[in-house]
Parts: C-alpha cells; sequence; structure tokens
C-alpha cells in the first residue's frame, strides 16, 4: 500500500464539553499505543460547534492506521454513550498551511505588504528618520527598473518566493489568499511578473531572477533595520502616529466569532509572558501600523506579535513565552464529578442556564451575553497572568472549580444589572423588587409632565435626563414582566417590545394587570427608543415624551390600584 | 471573502470565490420540494452555522446548487448567504438532466398510454420493435418532449413543445400522473437508468430532455423555474464545511464586514483537499472536495 495522507471526517452527534476532553483523552491514548508503527503525523480536529471530529494520518499505510485508531476509538467510547459516526475516510491531496507555516506566512504578508507601500508611497517613505529613508532610498534606486514594474501586492509573493527558492506554480496559485489577501487575482499577478522577467518559470517551478533576490535580499535588511528602529528606540521617540493606516476594529476567530480589537488585552497578553512593560507598549503602538484593515484575524495578530517579539529577542523566549499564553485558555478546564470540562463561553453558557432556571426573574438576554463575557475575560486574565509559572512547572491543564465559576457569575449578573442592588436587598422577590424600584413612578410622571409642557413652550429639555426616564420605565415594565433587566436602554428596549408581543398573545405571566391600550403604548415606545438609541446623536421627540408621561401615568394608577 | 484556484488536469485553473451575496440579488432555476423546505426551516432555526456554501454563477447570480438553503434563510429572515461563485459557462463545469426510474407501475407500457392519451394531443405509443436508443435520440435531438421507456420493450413519447421549460413541466406532470397510479419514482443518471431498465430491477425509465446553460440561466433571469430534480450539476471542486455564523448574514453586521469575516475565518482554517466522488449526506460528483477544518 503507498504512503500517504488519509483524513477522517466523523460526526459524533452527542458532543459536548465533557465528551470532548473524554475523546480527546482516548485519542491521545491511541496515538501513543501507535506510536511504534510507521507514523509520521496522526493528529485530529474537533469542532465543538459543529460537533465533528477530522482525524488526519500521514503514514507509510495511512488507511490502515486510520482504520485501526477508528476502530479503537468507537469501541473505547462504547458504552459512554458517545457516538463516533463516519463521515468519509479519504485519500488527501493536499493539506493547506498548518500551524508555524500558516503564522509565518501571515507575519510575512503583513510585513513585505507594509514595506510595499512605504516603498511605492512618498508620503509614508518622509516619515521615515533620516537613516532609514536613505538606506531605502539607496534600495530603491539601486532596483529602480524593477520596482517600477512590480504590480501592487506582489511583494509578499516576492518575499515568499525569495524564502522557498522554487515554488511549484500551482502551490503558489492555490496558497492565493495568503499574499494578497485576495486584493487581486494572483494569477494575473503571476503572470505579468512571468511577462515582465521578474520571475522564471522552470520545469513548473517558479523563480525569481537575479535582481528580484538582490533586491528581497536587501528589503529583508531593511525590514530588520525598520523594526529595530521602532522596537529598541525610546518610545517617544518613535513617531508611530506617522505611519498609521487603519487601526484594526473587530477581530475575527477561527470559529468566526468576532470581538472588538483592544490594544490593551494584546498589551496584557505580552505582560503575562513577562514582556516588558516598555517592550509591550512598543509592540502594541506599532500593531496598527501593519495592519491594513478594519477587520483581522486573531491568527494574523497573534502572528504579527509573535514575530514582532521574535524581532525584538531572537532567543525566542518573548515569543514562545507569548505563544504559551495565548494557549493559555484552551489549558483551563473545570474539574466537576471528577471529569475535566474545558472553559469556554459554551461551558459558562451552560452555567448561566442552570443558575437562571433557579432565578425567580429570569435575566434580558443582553444581561445574560454582557455577563458571560465578563465572567469569561475575568478567568481568562486571572490565569493568564499565572501561565509562565505553569510553563515552569510543565502543568498540562489549569483547573477551576465551578463553584467558583457559579460565585462569580452570580455577582456579575446582579452588578451588571440596573435593578441588581434591590434585588439583593429584596431577596429576589420580584413582587417586592417591583414595589420598591416602582417608588420612583411619581417623580417621574412629574418630571416627564415637567418636560412635556416645556416642549409645548419651546423651552430647553436635557435629552439624557429623558432618556434616563426612558431607561427606567423599560426596566420598570421589564420587572412586571418577570424579566430582570441588562445594562443596556437599546438592548433592554428590544425585549420589551418582544416580551409585549407576547405578553398580548397572553403568553406571559405578568404581575400588573395591564390594560390593552398600555401594552399597545410599552410596544411603541420601546421601538421609538429602540431607534432612537440606536443613532450616535439622538434627538428628542416630542411624542416620545408624551407617550412616556402617559405609560407613567398608567403605570403608577395600576401599582395604586393593584 | 476567500478564493481558491483550484488547478485542473489540464494544468489550467479553476476559480471559486466564497463570498456573502444578497440573498434578493439570486435568482433560483429550479422550484423547491416543501418537505424538504420545511426540513431545512426548522434546522437552520435551531443552527447557529450554515456548513456549506451555495454554489452561484458570478456572472448571472443564478443559484446552480443549494436552492432549498437560500429559499429556507429566505423565509427565515436572512439577508445574506454565503455562495460559491462560480464561472457557470467554465467547460468544466457539466450541467445533467435527471432520468425518472419507476417501480412498482404493474402496468404495461400500452396500459399507460391509453390512460395518457385521454389527457395529452402528443402522445405516441411505440410498440417493443422500436429501438430504445432510437426513443433516447429523439429526446436528446429535441423531437420528443420526453420519452417513456418500459420493460416490455414498448415505448412512449411526446412531441416537443419547442421550448425546454414546458418540456420539464410535461415532465413534471407526467411524474405525478404515474405516481398516482401507484408507482414509486426513482432519480438516476442516464446511464445508471438505462442499466437498471436493462437489468429489470425498474420497470421504466423517463427519458428527459437535455439542458443547456444558456437555457438554465435564460429560465432563472425571467423569474421562471424549472421543476425540481431538473438539473444536475457537476462542478470540477466543491467547498464544504466552511461552518460560516448564521447572525452575521441576517443584517447584524454590514455586507462589507461579513465578507471581511469570512476570509479572515477561512484563511484561519486548515484546508483539507480530498478525492471527490463520495457519499457525505448524499453523493458528490466534484473530482474534489475542499474541507475548512
Amino acid at each position: 500500500m503507498e504512503a500517504g495522507v488519509h483524513v477522517g471526517f466523523y460526526t459524533l452527534p452527542r458532543l459536548d464539553e465533557k465528551t470532548a476532553v473524554h475523546v480527546v483523552e482516548e485519542l491521545k491514548r491511541i496515538k501513543e499505543e501507535l506510536d511504534y508503527r510507521e507514523i509520521y503525523l496522526l493528529t485530529w480536529y474537533l469542532d465543538l460547534d459543529g460537533s465533528r471530529l477530522a482525524i488526519i494520518v500521514a503514514a507509510s499505510q495511512p488507511l490502515k492506521i486510520l482504520k485501526t485508531v477508528e476502530r479503537r476509538l468507537i469501541s473505547r467510547l462504547h458504552g459512554s454513550g458517545i457516538e463516533v459516526n463516519r463521515i468519509l475516510v479519504s485519500r488527501v491531496e493536499q493539506v493547506g498551511a498548518t500551524g508555524r507555516e500558516l503564522r509565518g506566512l501571515m507575519a510575512s504578508r503583513i510585513f513585505y505588504r507594509f514595506l510595499e507601500k512605504v516603498v511605492k508611497e512618498d508620503d509614508l517613505k518622509s516619515n521615515l528618520p533620516r537613516r532609514l529613508r536613505e538606506n531605502l532610498e539607496t534600495i530603491i534606486d539601486a532596483h529602480e527598473t524593477i520596482i517600477n514594474m512590480l504590480p501592487e501586492y506582489s511583494f509578499p509573493l516576492l518575499a515568499y518566493l525569495h524564502k522557498r527558492k522554487g515554488v511549484p506554480i500551482y502551490e503558489v496559485v492555490e496558497k492565493a489568499y495568503f499574499f494578497t489577501g485576495n486584493k487581486t487575482d494572483l494569477q494575473q499577478l503571476v503572470n505579468t511578473l512571468i511577462q515582465g522577467g521578474i520571475c522564471v518559470l522552470k520545469d513548473d517551478k517558479l523563480y525569481l531572477n537575479e535582481d528580484a533576490e538582490h533586491l528581497v535580499s536587501k528589503l529583508e535588511l531593511f525590514i530588520r533595520r525598520f523594526l529595530n528602529y521602532i522596537l529598541t528606540s525610546p518610545l517617544e521617540h518613535v513617531d508611530l502616529e506617522a505611519f498609521k493606516v487603519k487601526k484594526p476594529k473587530i477581530v475575527v476567530l477561527r470559529s468566526g466569532e468576532v470581538s472588538e480589537y483592544s490594544p490593551f488585552k494584546v498589551l496584557e497578553s505580552l505582560f503575562a509572558a513577562k514582556v516588558p512593560l516598555e517592550v509591550g507598549l512598543k509592540i502594541v503602538s506599532a500593531i496598527p501600523l501593519f495592519i491594513e484593515e478594519d477587520v483581522v484575524s486573531s491568527l494574523e495578530l497573534a502572528s504579527l506579535v509573535e514575530s514582532l517579539l521574535a524581532g525584538i529577542d531572537p532567543s525566542g523566549i518573548y515569543s514562545s513565552s507569548y505563544e504559551y499564553v495565548l494557549t493559555t485558555r484552551e489549558r483551563l478546564m473545570v474539574e466537576f464529578d471528577g471529569s475535566l470540562y474545558p472553559f469556554s463561553r459554551s461551558y459558562i453558557r451552560s452555567r448561566i442556564n442552570k443558575l437562571v432556571d433557579e432565578m425567580p426573574l429570569k435575566p434580558a438576554p443582553s444581561l445574560i451575553e454582557a455577563s458571560l463575557e465578563t465572567v469569561y475575560e475575568v478567568f481568562r486574565r486571572l490565569y493568564m497572568t499565572a501561565a509562565p509559572r505553569l510553563l515552569l512547572e510543565k502543568e498540562e491543564y489549569i483547573k477551576l472549580r465551578p463553584e467558583d465559576i457559579d460565585s462569580i457569575l452570580k455577582t456579575v449578573i446582579l452588578s451588571s444589572s440596573p435593578v441588581g442592588e434591590i434585588l439583593v436587598k429584596c431577596g429576589w422577590n420580584a413582587e417586592e423588587i417591583l414595589k420598591v424600584y416602582g417608588k420612583r413612578i411619581n417623580e417621574v410622571e412629574l418630571f416627564l409632565r415637567k418636560v412635556k409642557d416645556n416642549l409645548r413652550r419651546g423651552g430647553y429639555v436635557d435629552p439624557d435626563a429623558v432618556l434616563e426616564k426612558a431607561f427606567y420605565l423599560i426596566n420598570l415594565v421589564l420587572l412586571v414582566f418577570n424579566v430582570l433587566p441588562g445594562p443596556s436602554i437599546n438592548a433592554n428596549a428590544s425585549y420589551l417590545a418582544l416580551k409585549v408581543r407576547e405578553a398580548k398573545r397572553g403568553k406571559l405571566r405578568i404581575l400588573l394587570d395591564l390594560e390593552s391600550k398600555t401594552l399597545n403604548r410599552i410596544h411603541f415606545f420601546a421601538r421609538k427608543v429602540q431607534s432612537l438609541t440606536a443613532t450616535s446623536n439622538p434627538l428628542l421627540d416630542p411624542q416620545l415624551v408624551s407617550l412616556m408621561a402617559n405609560i407613567a401615568s398608567d403605570l403608577k394608577n395600576t401599582m395604586e390600584n393593584k | 471573502m476567500f478564493v481558491i484556484n483550484h488547478r485542473l488536469a489540464d494544468g489550467n485553473y479553476f476559480k471559486v470565490v466564497l463570498d456573502v451575496v444578497e440573498i434578493s440579488k439570486l435568482s433560483l432555476h429550479e422550484e423547491t420540494v416543501s418537505s424538504a423546505l420545511r426540513r431545512l426551516v426548522s434546522l437552520f432555526k435551531k443552527s447557529r452555522f450554515l456548513a456549506h456554501p451555495v454554489i452561484v454563477d458570478q456572472n448571472s447570480l443564478v443559484v446552480l446548487d443549494g436552492m432549498h438553503r437560500v429559499t429556507a434563510l429566505k423565509e427565515l429572515g436572512y439577508k445574506y448567504i454565503v455562495a460559491a461563485l462560480v464561472d457557470y459557462l467554465h467547460p468544466s463545469i457539466k450541467v445533467y438532466n435527471w432520468y425518472r426510474t419507476f417501480t412498482s407501475l404493474g402496468k404495461s407500457g400500452e396500459t399507460i398510454y391509453l390512460r395518457l392519451k385521454a389527457t395529452f394531443r402528443d402522445v405516441e405509443y411505440h410498440d417493443p420493435k422500436v429501438d430504445r436508443e432510437y426513443i433516447v435520440n429523439g429526446v436528446k435531438n429535441g423531437e420528443y418532449s420526453l420519452g417513456l421507456l418500459f420493460a416490455d420493450g414498448s415505448s412512449i413519447t411526446v412531441d416537443s413543445s419547442g421550448s425546454i421549460i414546458n418540456d420539464y413541466r410535461l415532465v413534471s406532470l407526467f411524474d405525478h400522473l404515474i405516481q398516482d397510479l401507484g408507482a414509486s419514482i426513482g432519480y438516476y443518471a442516464e446511464e445508471e437508468a438505462l442499466e437498471a431498465l436493462h437489468k429489470g430491477s425498474v420497470e421504466a425509465v423517463e427519458v428527459t430532455p437535455p439542458l443547456k446553460k444558456k437555457d438554465i440561466i435564460d429560465v432563472a433571469v425571467s423569474g421562471k423555474v424549472f421543476p425540481p430534480k431538473t438539473t444536475r450539476h457537476v462542478i470540477p471542486v466543491r467547498p464544504l464545511y466552511i461552518n460560516y455564523p448564521l447572525k452575521y448574514l441576517k443584517n447584524s453586521v454590514s455586507r462589507d464586514v461579513a465578507r471581511k469575516i469570512l476570509g479572515k475565518m477561512l484563511s484561519s482554517r486548515l484546508i483539507v483537499k480530498i478525492k471527490g466522488q463520495v457519499k457525505i449526506d448524499r453523493f458528490y460528483e466534484e473530482d474534489y472536495l475542499y474541507v475548512f477544518i
């Protein structure tokens, strides 16, 4: 049988956090048992979201090994309730870039794309310090003809060809994304380079011509000098502002989930990796310099930081420590009932759902999401700083206790809700909470009537004060609907609109007997607030104030008559 | 967006662009089947991800594969979908038609003919002396709308209407009529269907007219649709398991951001290229599959 690579895809219908750990443990064990065979690679990817498992085997007899792994895995998991269903087993024709290669490709693209812009844009070039500018101008003068011929986005490709010294052309074209980020047609770019004589096609392999090789060697040196300049100069001497093109705003994870880019998070990771603060600050300040787009992948970001660290510290201690910090999250486990669960957002969600079941007031979805993120960050940050110590101790997992997570969750939910404090005082008694929180209704109604009159007379009204009352009314009605409000007026308004619809259909248990007329008003009000608060500069609307005054009056009367 | 440049056996490249496209700009070319649509709607209601992109012609935005997914997401209020955009006119994309097979029919060709004659004007009966190949070629060269070949050697044909969509509407009508007689229907590639008839594992085969890419685009762009199970597209390469979060397809972010997320997300994944012609949830006729892990 021919040596090669085979892949097996499987679905695990009942895969959850707990079973995932079990599956991985078994796979590790099987790998150890099979180590004596001629296996070059045995790796797996477990996708919790899609409940899928991929096993990749490179061996002298890959299919045989794969089937052995599959058979052993199914047999070991038999009786545990975990099903493993084969989707397909197939010979792999090609595996894309993985791990280090992928990170290397990304970092190289980022650096060379930046350099391309500096070379071609005079404005950027003029911002370089004199010594570096002169150095770059000498390179440009020596290779002017070739530089003028280079189409946009060709620098990263040139760097790759320089490093590899002859790459099959299909490999280059198939890796299009990693050179141009899909900004241009790579095939066309390659053809232009061949036609211009910058690249030479020999035996289906692509090479750089001698001139281009020289150019990239010089550029490589220039990048090192430039990085050295920005990473070792005293911070106040580096005019990074001048280079900033566009800051990254969104960070995309492998799963497609996104989070807001935060330089502080990067700094935190660097700090946790024991990178001196001054170096960390320089790295964080340098990131916007190299990131072109407003959306960046977490992998790109990590590759960039890792490469910058490697530039500062050739021994690699910073970069490997940073890499370890980045993978801390994967090492966080929750020990429960003798089993280990990966600490993830979905684990926290499962804990929240359990807590919510026991709560007489159900938290608004926005409150759940905000609490989930906070708790996740609390633990991530807490243990991230402990990572280098754990690295020394060679601990495989960092174990968390579920009761600690629950107790932080409860605190976070309560502190994030605008009625959290009252809730603690009233001991979760919904009617009591409503009574205490509702005490302000007279004052709010009076205020709104005054505002209404003031608006009629054309007087000044503070929009923030009105919005604060709107927030209060929304939260009060949410409490009437047995919902624990969250911290965002927009999210609460949106949820309220949904709940009113349910109440009108009689699908909701509510604490006050609200008339249909009032429910209609509330629905209209919630929608109005929702669209109003979605704009950056909300303008006060007399109709809204009048509506609020009527709702306040309805609520006051209903509460008094109860 | 994310580009796959797949090298074909002849050394040329076939480009697939994975992109976020507006559902309202897409044209369907086939009707959906209600039961399959309901199943998919309920699946999407529970799911957080779109597993596979639909296949769409980059020039006309006609959906080549994935009518049900497009319709289901549209029904659920989604504004966008992830599509694998391809150049439909590229010679490596093949379009075939489905032949129908019938079992549990229990009636001869002649009996069926007598039933059909009452409803259709241009229906003609051919006794077993007429070669099957003659009928098949007659449908292929546009003389007939369809041909029904029976295990007893007899056959039935209906003259062509001159319009491919009308021919297929007739095919659909015949399908229903024959099923109403108690037969079970199956859909097979031409060779498989004829082989089954030859072996006697089916009682009849319905020969359907061949399709041209231009006809499919024209019909779809004009807002008309072929009946279900009309076309069978074979594309050299198919991306699978992109697992794109559905939430970005519902107008929660701009299309521009949704496209960037797609590109960044897929470029962080491991791409495994495997040989196609395999059965997963169905049979994938493509030469290669690109699986995103």
